[in-house]
């Protein structure tokens, strides 16, 4: 299955603004977060189609899936 | 009361049912501080001046610069190098004298200097621009039991969140504070990052206008809740969030 991913705030480091990654069937949130190598599980908001995602949440083919982080400034 | 001339400054929004002169004195009998006076601060200021507030605090320890222009739509060209909270006033008492503006050309390098600001005001407006004091405002407002707006703002993203104290989750509950030098890190990264002029507007007049809600008891808060919005797609999500019993500021652990 194919799901589009976009990276805002620090997560910027770990891949493009946009991308289309490629998963296996079944997959969660948990796994594509290891696709980009992202470590962090506290600092990080997660919305799949834009609904708060946790990270054993299920995707599915078309998904979007956006990865935060939180900002400070002003 | 409210004077005739009060009546026809504030007509437009007396004019709405949810409002009337019933909520504008409300919002008259009202005060607020609001920390930071930049990008944030400006809208907030301004259209919280505009809007009737009866009493104003105002707090940033900074002086305007150059780069501080793209956003800080409160100063101009020839405020450059003077204090910001002292331009701020004469600016907000140009554009409403009926409101109390109190200014506090200060830094928050502890705690205490923090609540015993807070304490003369009804709520406090976190529109700073670094997680340090974040966290600070956030601890005061818990332990002063003072409701809490937060804006914040990072290259094209925006988040806005309302705090009750030990009846919904408080900046720590959602991001709990971590050591030191990964917080300085932080707003290290969030700096580098950038922040359009428009992103401060937008966030900046939500968190004006969820002060407004809460003082006339009217409508959907953000308690409870974080507002996402992203700049470059158009896109406003808000997610529902939980008091953490174990939150090291406001926990149940912690009273
Ligand atoms: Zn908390």
């Amino acid at each position: 299955m194919k799901v589009k991913v976009k990276l805002y705030g620090d997560f910027l480091r770990q891949g493009p603004e946009e991308s289309i990654v490629e998963l296996q069937d079944g997959s969660t949130v948990e796994e594509l977060l290891k696709h980009f190598e992202i470590s962090e599980r506290n600092y990080i908001i997660i919305l799949v189609n834009l609904k708060r995602s946790w990270f054993e949440g299920a995707l599915k083919d078309g998904d979007t899936v956006s990865i935060f982080s939180p900002v400070g400034g002003g | 009361m409210l004077s005739k001339d009060e009546l026809a400054r504030y007509d437009r929004q007396i004019r709405i049912d949810k409002i009337g002169e019933v909520g504008q004195l409300k919002l008259k009998q009202s005060s607020v501080v609001i920390v930071g006076a930049g990008g944030l601060g400006s809208p907030i200021s301004m259209y919280l001046t505009a809007a009737g507030v009866g009493r104003i605090g105002l707090v940033d320890g900074d002086k305007v610069s150059i780069t501080n222009l793209n956003r800080q739509i409160l100063y101009g060209t020839d405020d450059v190098g003077k204090d910001k909270v002292f331009v701020a006033k004469e600016r907000l008492k140009k554009l409403n004298p009926y409101v109390k503006v109190e200014i506090y050309p200060t830094w928050f390098t502890d705690i205490d200097i923090a609540k015993n600001i807070f304490l003369k005001y009804d709520a406090v407006i976190d529109a700073t621009d670094n997680f340090q004091t974040r966290y600070l405002i956030n601890q005061a407002c818990v332990s002063l039991g003072k409701p809490l707006f937060v804006g914040a703002v990072g290259r094209f993203i925006g988040q806005a969140m309302d705090v009750s104290p030990h009846e919904t989750a408080c900046f720590n509950c959602v991001f709990p504070e971590k050591e030191k030098e990964v917080v300085s890190l932080m707003t290290e990264r969030n700096l580098s990052e950038g922040i359009i002029g428009t992103l401060v507007g937008t966030i900046g007049t939500i968190v004006a206008s969820e002060f407004i809600k809460f003082t006339l008891n009217i409508g959907n808060t953000l308690f409870n809740k974080l507002l996402i919005y992203d700049l470059i797609n158009n896109e406003f999500s808000i997610i529902n969030l939980e008091k953490n019993p174990k939150c090291s500021i406001c926990g149940d652990l912690n009273k």
